[in-house]
C-alpha cells in the first residue's frame, strides 16, 4: 500500500523563534517500495515521519496511506506500524505481551492474537525468548521484538524511525540485511529514516535527500550517487564524499563535483589541477589519496599497492566525462 | 566504617529519643502502672484483659475499616492529581502547589476547619444541600459517615505521596505512549496496561508508607473532630490508646494496646507486601 505526503509543511514555534521543519513537501512511496529518506540531523527527516504516524500535525499539506486520507486521522487508525530507534519495548512486560500488546488494545480474538505472535516469533527468530523481558534481551534481540510488534499488525505501511543507529557496527550490518529481506519477503511499503547513507545507499529502493525541510533529490541510489542533483546530495552521498571545486580557474563560474574514483595522479603539471600529497588513508583494497590544491584539497581513490609518498608535488586530472557542474548559486546541478 | 562515621549522630538520637522508649513501652506493656506508683509486674494480664475487652475489638475494626477505606482513597487521589497534573503546562505549576497546599496546613486548623465543613446546621455543605431542597447526612453522627468523614478528610492531605506518583510517572518515557498510541491502544487501556504497571514499584512503596501512616493520622481529627464517637465509631487505636493512657492513666494497659497496634501493622504490611508481590510476577507475563 502506497503512502503519499502531499505539501507538507510544519513550522515549530517556541519563546525562542520559529524552525521550520518540513517545507512543502511532497514524497511518495509506491506499493511494497522501500523508501529511504535520509539528511542530516535537524533536517526534517522525523518530523516528517511521525507527521505521518499521527504523531505530530502538520500545519498544513496532506497524508495519504494505502489511498486514503489520514491527515486528521489519530496514530491508531492510519493503519502504519512504527519502529522507534529506541524501540519503545514495554518494560515491565515480556517479549510475547510487547508483540501481542497492540492486538489486545484492538481487541483481537484470541486464536488470532497466539497465531500472528507465533508467526512473527518464528520468522523473526524470537520462539525462545518470548517469555524474558527487554532488560534480558540483547540489542539486536530488541530490534527483531520491535520489529515483531510492528509486524503483528499487519500494516498498510511500516515507518522506521532510526531503527538501527543503537546497535554496533557488525549487527547493524546484518540487521540492515535482514530488515530488507523481511520487507521484500512481505511485500511491505517501507519508509526507513536514518541519517547513515550508507545504509540509505545499500537498503533503499529509492532514496529521499532532505535538508533544513526541503527534499534536494529522491532518487534511486545509483542516480543518487552518478547524478547528483544539488551539491549538497554530491557531498552527502557517497565515502568518501564527491569532490566539489568551487570556481575552478577554467570555468570560474560553477562549481564542479568529481568522485574520487574518477580523479588521477599525473605528473606535476600534467593534468588540471598541481598539488601535494598532504595525506594517505589505506581502506583494504584501495587508498584514499588526500591533495592539497590550495583553496580545495581534492580525494583521489588509488588502487592498492600505489603508494605516493607525502609531501610530493602531484598532478590531478579528472575523468572529464564524469564531471557534474553545479550552479555556484543555489547549488543545482547544471 | 570510615562512611559509618556519618551515620553516628543519627544513630545516637534513634537510640536515644526512639529505641530507649520504645524498649520502655513494651516493657511497660507487662505491668501495671498508673503513673503515680512504681510499675508493677504482671505478665501478660495486659494482654489477657484487651482481649476480654469490646471496645479494644471495636477499635480495630474501626482502624481496620478506616484503613480500608482511606489508603485506596488516598493513593487514589495522590496519582489521579499526578496524572493530571504531570505535564508541563501553563498554569500546572500552580495546580500542583494547590494539590500540595492542604497538607501544609498544620493538622489541628486542618480539623476544625472540617468540623466547619460539615457542621450541619451553619456548614457550607449543608447549606449547599439544603438550598437544592436535599438534606445532608448527619456525616459526623452516623458511625459509617464519620468514619467515612475522616477517611475524606485524609484524602486531601497527600502532598508527598502526590509528589512521588508525580516523580515516578515522569520515570515513563515518552515514546511507549506514542508506541501505544500507533499501536491503537486507548487512553483507558494504555492507563492500565502501561502507566499504572510501570509505575507499579513505586505505588506499591507508596501503598505501604501510607498504610503505616494512616494507622497514625486518624488521631487528630478522631479527637477534635469526632471525639471517638458518635457510639465510639471513630476510636480508631492511636485515640483508644490515649484515652487509656492520659485519661483513664493505665499506662501498662495503653503501652499493651500499642504493642497489639505495632504488631497489627507489620501484619498488614506483610499481607500487603505478599499481595503485591504475587501481582507483580502473574500480571504481566
Amino acid at each position: 500500500m502506497s503512502i503519499a505526503v502531499a505539501g507538507a509543511t510544519k513550522t515549530y514555534r517556541s519563546r525562542a523563534g520559529s524552525v521550520v521543519a518540513l517545507e512543502d513537501v511532497d514524497l511518495t512511496a509506491a506499493d511494497g517500495e522501500l523508501l529511504v529518506v535520509v539528511g542530516p540531523s535537524g533536517s526534517g527527516k522525523t518530523t516528517l515521519l511521525r507527521s505521518i504516524a499521527g504523531l505530530e500535525q502538520l500545519d498544513e499539506g496532506t497524508v495519504q496511506v494505502a489511498g486514503r486520507d489520514v491527515t486528521k486521522s489519530p496514530p491508531g487508525d492510519r493503519g502504519v506500524a512504527m519502529v522507534f530507534q529506541e524501540y519503545a519495548l514495554y518494560p515491565h512486560m515480556t517479549v510475547a505481551a510487547n508483540i501481542s500488546f497492540g492486538m489486545r488494545a484492538r481487541k483481537e480474538g484470541r486464536g488470532e492474537i497466539e497465531r500472528k505472535l507465533e508467526s512473527a516469533a518464528r520468522h523473526l527468530d524470537l520462539e525462545d525468548v518470548l517469555d524474558r523481558r527487554p532488560n534480558e534481551l540483547s540489542g539486536g534481540e530488541r530490534q527483531r521484538v520491535a520489529l515483531a510488534r510492528a509486524m503483528v499488525r499487519e500494516p498498510d505501511a511500516y515507518l522506521m524511525d532510526e531503527p538501527l543507529s543503537n546497535l554496533d557496527a557488525k549487527l547493524r550490518a546484518q540487521m540492515r540485511a535482514e530488515i530488507r529481506n523481511l520487507q521484500r519477503s512481505v511485500g511491505a511499503t517501507m519508509l526507513y529514516v536514518t541519517h547513515d547513507q550508507v545504509e540509505a545507499m545499500t537498503m533503499a529502493d529509492r532514496v529521499a535527500v532532505l535538508r533544513d525541510g526541503l527534499v534536494e533529490q529522491v532518487a534511486p541510489p545509483v542516480e543518487l550517487y552518478d547524478q547528483p542533483a544539488t551539491a549538497f546530495v554530491a557531498r552527502f552521498v557517497g565515502n568518501p564524499p564527491m569532490n566539489l571545486i568551487d570556481a575552478p580557474p577554467w570555468d570560474p563560474d560553477v562549481t564542479i563535483g568529481v568522485r574520487p574514483e574518477h580523479v588521477a595522479l599525473v605528473p606535476p603539471g600534467a593534468g588540471r589541477l598541481d598539488g601535494r600529497i598532504a595525506e594517505v588513508e589505506f581502506t583494504g583494497n584501495e587508498s584514499v589519496v588526500h591533495v592539497d590544491c590550495g583553496p580545495t584539497w581534492v580525494l583521489v581513490k588509488v588502487p592498492r599497492g600505489f603508494s605516493p609518498r607525502l609531501g610530493a608535488e602531484t598532478g590531478i586530472s579528472f575523468d572529464e566525462s564524469r564531471i557534474r557542474r553545479f550552479s555556484g548559486r543555489d547549488g543545482a546541478a547544471l | 566504617m570510615r562512611t559509618g562515621r556519618f551515620a553516628l549522630p543519627y544513630v545516637a538520637g534513634l537510640t536515644l529519643l526512639v529505641g530507649i522508649p520504645v524498649a520502655g513501652a513494651i516493657a511497660l506493656a507487662f505491668t501495671d502502672f498508673s503513673g503515680v506508683q512504681d510499675p508493677e509486674w504482671i505478665g501478660f494480664d495486659n494482654f489477657e484483659r484487651l482481649w476480654d475487652q469490646p471496645l479494644f475489638w471495636k477499635s480495630v475494626g474501626n482502624t481496620a475499616a478506616f484503613v480500608a477505606i482511606a489508603v485506596p482513597l488516598r493513593i487514589a487521589a495522590a496519582v489521579a492529581l499526578a496524572l493530571l497534573l504531570h505535564r508541563r503546562t501553563a498554569g500546572s505549576g500552580a495546580a500542583r502547589a494547590v494539590a500540595y497546599l492542604p497538607t501544609v496546613v498544620p493538622d489541628v486548623a486542618y480539623a476544625l476547619l472540617w468540623l466547619w465543613l460539615l457542621n450541619p446546621l451553619y456548614g457550607p455543605i449543608a447549606a449547599g444541600a439544603s438550598s437544592l431542597g436535599l438534606t445532608a447526612p448527619g456525616w459526623l453522627t452516623e458511625p459509617w459517615a464519620a468514619r467515612v468523614s475522616i477517611a475524606v478528610m485524609g484524602a486531601f492531605q497527600i502532598g508527598e505521596a502526590f509528589v512521588v506518583a508525580l516523580a515516578a510517572r515522569r520515570t515513563v518515557p515518552e515514546p511507549l505512549y506514542e508506541a501505544a498510541r500507533v499501536e491503537g491502544a486507548r487512553p483507558w487501556f494504555t492507563l492500565r496496561n502501561l502507566t499504572l504497571p510501570v509505575m507499579a514499584p513505586v505505588l506499591g512503596l507508596l501503598a505501604l508508607r501510607d498504610v503505616v501512616l494512616a494507622l497514625q493520622v486518624n488521631f487528630v481529627p478522631a479527637f477534635l473532630v469526632t471525639e471517638g464517637g458518635p457510639a465510639y465509631a471513630t476510636t480508631f487505636l492511636p485515640l483508644y490508646v490515649y484515652e487509656a493512657g492520659f485519661r483513664y492513666f493505665r499506662f501498662g494497659y495503653a503501652s499493651a494496646v500499642s504493642v497489639v497496634m505495632f504488631v497489627f501493622t507489620a501484619a498488614i504490611l506483610a499481607l500487603q507486601y505478599w499481595i503485591y508481590r504475587r501481582w507483580r510476577e502473574r500480571r504481566w507475563s
